[in-house]
């Protein structure tokens, strides 16, 4: 309980503050005051709510398929090392290019439809992803693995008792990375083309000069990704009771 | 009683690394019978554990023969007759004590699960961890999680079991106590044991035969026959037999013939 405090707190002061240099006039214009984007959310609950359920959908798939796709690639690296560096090299160059960019060529390529905004999501949430899985599965304590091979542990045993559970810790960080770039892609990929999702929404209310709710918009987006990275912290917690590393002084 | 005979026939191991390569083992040889406890001693980099690690089959030697019951190091490793406890405990740290020694026998499966493997509740009670099946090694302190790796390396019914310096990280009189123990298990367990250390109480206390090494490069340099009774008591670390075998093993290591060392005690 003393924990959420400790979050929460410094936020709920950062808004009243807000709220009060906005009422002193202290702020420019396009800076709404957390009130007016509140009583805006309270107006229209179903714009935000609408907006919301297509970009967390897309987040949610685009994540689950870059989380399989980099376990396997850093399994498949894991088990042969002489293409360790070429999978590595792979997540960078995929890292480096930046989406904005490609989003545009994707939406050619794939249509401004939920296949497109996926693919997106995917290649901005894999690189922490990746590294996460192939650090995680390279993580195995050296005594560890001559233990196994004291057992005559075959491959799958040695990746199962050992490499996976050694992972989970680095795993869990890559998600953690992750989870507010899979945010941050299905709002770029909706700005590619959707008519629905936070990201149209924003796009709509920059171009009416609606700034308000384009603070709805960015503030949801913070809101969500927070709630899913608070979830994973919490997984992770119950998941990795045995390693004390993850808890935190309370 | 499940036991085999270990023959390590003159084996020698090059380790190849960035410089020049390095000799650690120059056809080592030893003998243990069946049942038997030996002790390997030698000073810090003279290849000790290099050499359990080869009768474990974690390395391979460039030359020479290691037998066990007659078979190669290889097949006595896949038939699961080898147990091997660490100088760490190397206890998986996200199972819990019970779930850590049943590992290998979730390793080897039912397909071919060895005759007479102990249960491993029996095991933890062997080892005095019964109470604390559902902790995890964290949890533990330093000599519990060491029992429950030697109960994790028993729990097959190896017919030769291997100690790296087990208790080495602990301190004096924790280690006086598990050796007694360890004495114990290994009485009922029938195994032959191989134990690696760096104290030469230690080695005479335990061992029926203690194999002196010497470094660069590391050869097994004297063999001592400890002549005293089974089951070994905190008494007889006072024992004139203890002693006798203590300063021949000192001998050994400090390269010295029988009568200098005469010499050297009564100007002591």
């Amino acid at each position: 309980m003393r924990r959420l405090w400790v979050t929460t707190l410094p936020t709920l002061m950062l808004l009243v503050g807000l709220e009060g240099l906005k009422r002193a006039g202290a702020l420019p214009v396009f800076l709404p005051g957390p009130w007016q984007v509140l009583a805006a959310a309270w107006a229209h609950p179903r714009l935000l709510w609408d907006n919301l359920l297509p970009t967390a959908g897309t987040a949610t798939q685009g994540f689950a398929i870059a989380a399989v796709v980099t376990l396997v690639a850093a399994g498949i690296a894991t088990a042969l090392r002489p293409v360790w560096g070429a999978v590595y090299g792979l997540g960078v160059v995929l890292h480096a290019i930046p989406v904005i960019a490609t989003a545009p060529l994707l939406a050619l390529w794939l249509g401004t439809g939920a296949r497109m905004h996926v693919v997106i999501v995917a290649l901005a949430a894999q690189f922490p992803l990746l590294v996460g899985a192939m650090q995680g599965l390279a993580a195995a304590d050296a005594q560890q693995v001559e233990m196994l091979h004291c057992l005559s542990a075959s491959r799958w045993q040695m990746f199962r008792y050992l490499q996976l559970p050694s992972a989970l810790p680095l795993l869990f960080a890559g998600f953690k990375v992750a989870t507010p770039l899979a945010v941050l892609g299905a709002v770029t990929a909706e700005w590619a083309g959707a008519d629905r999702g936070i990201g149209a929404m924003m796009l709509n209310a920059l171009f009416s000069y609606d700034i308000v709710t384009v603070w709805l918009a960015v503030l949801t987006c913070c809101g969500f990704a927070g709630l899913a990275y608070a979830a994973w912290s919490l997984i992770e917690r119950t998941a990795l009771r045995w390693n004390r590393t993850v808890e935190l002084p309370t | 009683m499940a036991s085999r005979d270990l023959v390590i026939d003159r084996v020698t191991l090059v380790f190849h690394g960035r410089g020049d390569p390095v000799i650690a083992l120059d056809r080592a040889s030893l003998a243990l019978p069946g049942g038997g406890f030996g002790a390997i001693i030698g000073p810090s980099g003279c290849g000790k554990s290099t050499l359990l690690r080869l009768v474990a089959d974690i390395l391979r030697p460039d030359a020479g023969s290691i037998r066990l019951g007659g078979q190669t190091q290889r097949q006595a490793r896949q038939e699961h007759a080898i147990g091997f406890v660490f100088q760490q405990p190397t206890l998986l740290p996200w199972r819990s004590v019970l779930q850590n020694v049943e590992l290998p026998l979730a390793i080897v499966g039912r397909r071919s699960g060895r005759e007479g493997a102990l249960s491993p509740a029996e095991l933890i009670e062997l080892v005095g961890l019964k109470g604390f099946e559902n902790a995890l090694p964290g949890e533990l302190s330093g000599g519990m999680q060491q029992r429950a790796a030697i109960a994790r390396a028993l729990v097959l019914r190896p017919d030769i079991l291997l100690l790296d310096e087990p208790f080495g990280a602990l301190d004096e009189i924790t280690r006086q106590r598990m050796n007694i123990e360890l004495l114990r298990i290994w009485a009922e367990s029938g195994t032959t044991a191989l134990l690696v250390t760096h104290s030469i109480a230690e080695a005479v206390f335990m061992a029926d035969r203690v194999f002196v090494m010497s470094p660069r490069p590391g050869r097994v340099s004297q063999t001592v026959e400890v002549a005293l009774p089974r089951p070994r008591t905190l008494d007889m670390m006072r024992s004139p037999e203890l002693f006798a075998s203590a300063n021949e093993v000192r001998d050994g290591l400090f390269g010295r013939t029988g009568e200098e060392s005469a010499v050297n005690v009564e100007s002591w």
